[in-house]
């Protein structure tokens, strides 16, 4: 009895050690959100001589007016959502094509041609960055918003492996049915394989999500007019060479992290799900 | 019905991707003569710097434009990255017409830029076309001055009783190092401080050393008196008037001097002015940097060579670089943008901030040094990073005496790959 008791006690002391890290990780986490949001609210003498105080001394509620019309926020948003809305799109449909090609056409070199796919992972984006400029260019695509859209339409390796990794897992029974049935594997593909795979579709989607709302160096390279450009650069703008107007920056930098905080946790489940069934091969 | 909503909502998506771009040409238009026979068609501005600093430029475009409606400006407002975004236009074969760059940049684009043969006669001082000039050739014009000066707070001076320095000439080194150490008072997190760590890039200066041999071939870092500005910073640190590397990490030394911790702030650029408007808590005046060290930074307009619209691009350079209205604008914007070029338009400048001594960015403007520039700014930066990271400059503990002959000696062999 008293040995229950021990374990039990034991039990409960791990669980009070677990929630003091967990709650010291969330708090650590957690703190440069609440700084943000309190410097938004501060004064720029505020923000130099409260340090860790969080507290305003004084209310700032026009820095949030001041930092949202110091720019056209309207075209930015607008912009920005073209360009991660259209992205998603491109990205999931095509990378789940090829991902579902990879997974299931058991053809002589699909292998070798996976690796080759893979290894365009390796390329940092410095190598490529002047070649996809001249090509943009002589597209004629600079200066506007396709350079950010159109590549998504073309697969992704990373994403192409997420899909094929969750798609390897599904039965063969699945698509053998359906064949039976008369399906093409067009069909195959867009009737069952695409449907089941929600949770892949949610992480994906989710993840270029923030990649394209965060996105800060492809608007910087092809978007010259003020007509184009996102909301990431107008965050820019608030940071001089030397000065930085830190109270405006935070205030359009919390309106500009909300869209992806709400996102994050409302797809929390299936994102992680989308993460954990891609990783690891079972049939 | 669900067919139905598939093709509505792909048609709303098919349309709005149409309207993801312009089918306007993104170079350049060929210029031509208009009927009075001056230059028409557009041209492409390309600038860098904040949201206000950009608001300032845009006014004196906006200027130009009203007075010569046949050219069209396009501003092409780089945020960020300023430099690599320049590098790729240039590679890609889409730079712009017209580029704002310092005279630091310079020697780096020189390549790229037409040469120019602007008339120093015109400008504030000989040396704004001297900063634009690399290996005896002019690359561009100068357009605007950002020099430094020392912001002083005033309610520590008269604390301890300190005569209030002069607004025109600047102090000694000896004068600046007794009021560090008249000020610095207190321990820990409530210390006040004579002055913000000080930073060789300005001190060489003040010590009567510089970078590099007058006719910029070879550098002079390992000279006499680069040593003694060197030994002088490390002695404000052990003397602790400056705050020490543990207490600076991840700090902005502006801030601390807006808290009121800091008595002497000595690298003090036009752009922390909008800054200081906001400051309540204590009186403060701006004072030639102390032994007129320091280097202003020259910003100039230069030409694409590959510029299809030269004639244009030349119009709107002079026009934004010596018209009195075009310069008192820049010069008087409410940003504190930085000096202008045109003696005449020096006034503007000095009105921004009523009851400030402003004269004392003016007077740095003419007299003094122009930053120092080379073309293999990367390498050279990395070899002058063994200062601060060997020697007590910075992190280190080895003799200034033999690191600062060393960085000389490796920049030379730089230079001399050139």
């Amino acid at each position: 009895m008293s040995a229950k008791k021990e374990r039990k006690n034991s039990k409960t002391a791990i669980n009070i050690l677990a929630y003091l890290v967990l709650i010291a990780g969330g708090v650590a986490f957690l703190y440069p959100f609440v700084w943000m949001i309190s410097a938004s609210l501060k004064s720029l003498e505020e923000i130099a001589v409260s340090g860790m105080n969080l507290w305003p001394g004084e209310w700032r509620w026009d820095n949030y007016v001041k930092a949202l019309t110091s720019f056209p926020f309207g075209r930015y948003l607008i912009n920005t959502l073209l360009t991660t809305i259209f992205p998603i799109i491109g990205t999931v449909l095509s990378c789940s094509l090829v991902g579902y090609a990879f997974a299931r056409f058991k053809v002589k070199g699909s292998g070798i041609l996976f690796l080759l796919v893979l290894s365009t992972m390796l390329l940092p984006g410095e190598v490529t960055m002047i070649p996809q400029f001249i090509l943009f260019k002589n597209l004629g695509m600079l200066d506007s918003l396709y350079p950010l859209i159109v590549p998504a339409f073309f697969g992704s390796p990373f994403y192409i492996f997420l899909f094929r990794q969750f798609y390897s897992r599904l039965p063969v029974g699945l698509e053998e049915a359906a064949i039976i049935d008369g399906c093409g594997y067009f069909k195959i593909w867009r009737v069952i394989f695409l449907p089941l795979s929600k949770p892949a579709l949610i992480g994906v989607g989710v993840m270029v999500f923030m990649g394209s709302w965060n996105n800060f160096m492809g608007p910087l390279i092809y978007i010259n007019s003020d007509k184009w450009k996102t909301l990431t650069l107008g965050l820019a703008g608030f940071q001089g060479t030397f000065a930085t107007s830190t109270n405006l920056l935070m205030a359009a930098a919390v309106v500009i992290t909300l869209p992806c905080i709400i996102l994050f946790f409302a797809a929390q489940k299936a994102f992680m799900e989308g993460l954990t069934f891609s990783g690891s091969k079972e049939n | 019905m669900k067919k139905w909503l598939f093709i509505v909502v792909s048609l709303l998506l098919v349309i709005s991707l149409a309207a993801c771009g312009n089918s306007k040409d993104t170079g350049s238009n060929t210029g031509s003569s208009s009927a009075e026979g001056g230059p028409k068609g557009k041209i492409t501005f390309a600038f860098w710097g904040a949201q206000t600093e950009a608001d300032a430029i845009k006014n004196v475009v906006a200027d130009f434009q009203k007075q010569y409606p046949d050219v069209q400006v396009e501003n092409q407002w780089i945020q960020s990255d300023y430099l690599t975004k320049l590098q790729m236009m240039i590679a890609g074969g889409t730079a712009p017409d017209v580029i704002l760059v310092s005279g630091g940049d310079l020697p780096g684009f020189a390549n790229a830029f037409q040469e120019v043969n602007p008339d120093s006669s015109k400008f504030s001082s000989p040396s704004l076309v001297e900063s634009m000039t690399y290996q005896g050739k002019t690359y561009a014009v100068p357009f605007i001055i950002k020099p430094k000066v020392m912001a002083i707070n005033i309610d520590l001076f008269e604390k301890h009783n300190i005569a209030l320095p002069s607004k025109t000439e600047p102090m000694t080194m000896e004068q600046f190092d007794e009021i560090a150490k008249k000020i610095t008072e207190g321990e820990g997190k409530t210390k006040i401080y004579g002055s913000e760590p000080l930073w060789i890039g300005n001190m060489l200066y003040s010590f009567g050393a510089s970078h590099y041999s007058p006719d910029n071939t070879r550098s002079t870092i390992d000279s006499p008196e680069a040593i003694q500005a060197a030994e002088y910073i490390i002695s404000t640190k052990q003397a602790g008037i400056v705050p020490n590397d543990t207490e600076k990490q991840g700090q902005s030394m502006m801030d601390w001097y807006l808290a009121g911790r800091i008595g002497m702030f000595t690298d003090f650029g036009p752009w922390y002015i909008p800054q200081m408007a906001e400051v309540k808590n204590f009186k403060w005046d701006l004072v030639p940097f102390p032994g007129n060290g320091g280097t202003k930074e020259v910003d100039g307009l230069a030409i694409s060579k590959t510029s299809k619209n030269a004639e244009a691009a030349k119009l709107f350079v002079d026009h934004l670089t010596q018209n009195q209205q075009a310069q008192d604008i820049i010069g008087g914007n409410k940003t504190a943008y930085g000096v202008p070029v045109l003696p005449t338009a020096t006034q503007a400048f000095e009105d921004i901030f009523e009851g400030k001594n402003l004269k004392a960015f003016v007077l740095a403007s003419e007299n003094q040094h122009n930053q120092e520039a080379q073309k293999r700014t990367n390498e050279i930066s990395k070899e002058m990073k063994m200062i601060t990271d060997l020697t007590p400059i910075g992190i280190g503990n080895q003799d200034v005496k033999v690191i600062f002959p060393k960085v000389a000696e490796n920049i030379n062999k730089i230079l001399q790959q050139d």
